[in-house]
């Protein structure tokens, strides 16, 4: 292979790598909002009780399924959010808050704090998992557009 | 030259789709045409090529009473798409290297 077809191969890649950018980035407000209720309504119901708990892990469950349906649909691709590359800060960070609200959630449980406060912390779950949502597209859309390897 | 060009994604079509799939976990067949702009026929034979390699896995799921075809790479295939990259940024960067030193 000579040099300039090498070249002219990666531009190649980096067109369909933009390309690719364009069709799976473009996420309208309400998917990243329906990804941050999923994390609201588990931190709040178990802050809530063990039986609320219970309800708001089946009520995750199936968003999820139908988050995952939707996207097959709608994009024709699966993107593991847990995936190596750019995205990947973002989803350990995500994962790390996760576990620090769920200890919240449980330490309001067992101290009886009223139902205000234990809404008002599904609502900060909300907003942290809807901000990482953004934020890990934007750190995907980045790394297409940035090119192959 | 440290890295080698892989006969398999030596067709730029072919290290298209690779560099797709290399993107996500798995890409409905439709996907892949639009993005790499190529026709059913072109894109079934490349599939097949990169299947046939050990670098693509295949699989049918349906849908809408249709049935579609998925692809994902493997890790043999991203592998070597790694490696076929390497080498073209290599050739690219000596090339580069080379005009400037004239």
């Amino acid at each position: 292979m000579q040099p300039e077809e090498a070249r002219t191969t990666l531009a190649g890649v980096s067109g369909v790598e933009a390309r690719l950018a364009e069709k799976l980035t473009k996420c309208p407000p309400w998917r990243h909002a329906a990804f941050g209720m999923l994390l609201g309504i588990l931190v709040a119901s178990i802050a809530i009780s063990g039986t609320a708990q219970i309800i708001g892990t089946v009520v995750v469950l199936t968003l999820v399924g139908l988050l995952l349906w939707h996207d097959l649909r709608r994009y024709g691709v699966f993107v593991n959010g847990y995936r190596r590359g750019a995205t990947l800060p973002v989803a350990l960070a995500y994962v790390g808050t996760l576990v620090v609200l769920i200890a919240a959630a449980m330490y309001m449980r067992e101290n009886d704090f009223s139902i205000w406060s234990k809404l008002g912390l599904g609502a900060i779950a909300f907003a942290w998992a809807t901000f990482t949502s953004v934020q890990w597209n934007r750190a995907y859309r980045k790394e297409l557009r940035g090119g192959s390897l | 030259m440290s890295s080698a060009i892989d006969p398999v994604l030596h067709a730029p079509a072919r290290l298209q789709i690779a560099a797709v799939l290399g993107r996500v976990t798995k890409a409905e067949f439709a996907v892949l045409k639009d993005v790499t702009g190529v026709s059913d026929s072109v894109l079934s034979k490349h599939l097949s090529a990169l299947s046939e390699a050990g670098y693509v896995k295949l699989s049918k799921a349906a849908r809408d009473g249709r049935q579609r075809t998925w692809a994902s790479l493997t890790r043999a295939g991203a592998k070597a798409f790694k490696a076929h990259m390497a080498a073209l940024h290599e050739l690219a960067a000596a090339a580069e290297q080379a005009i400037a030193a004239e």
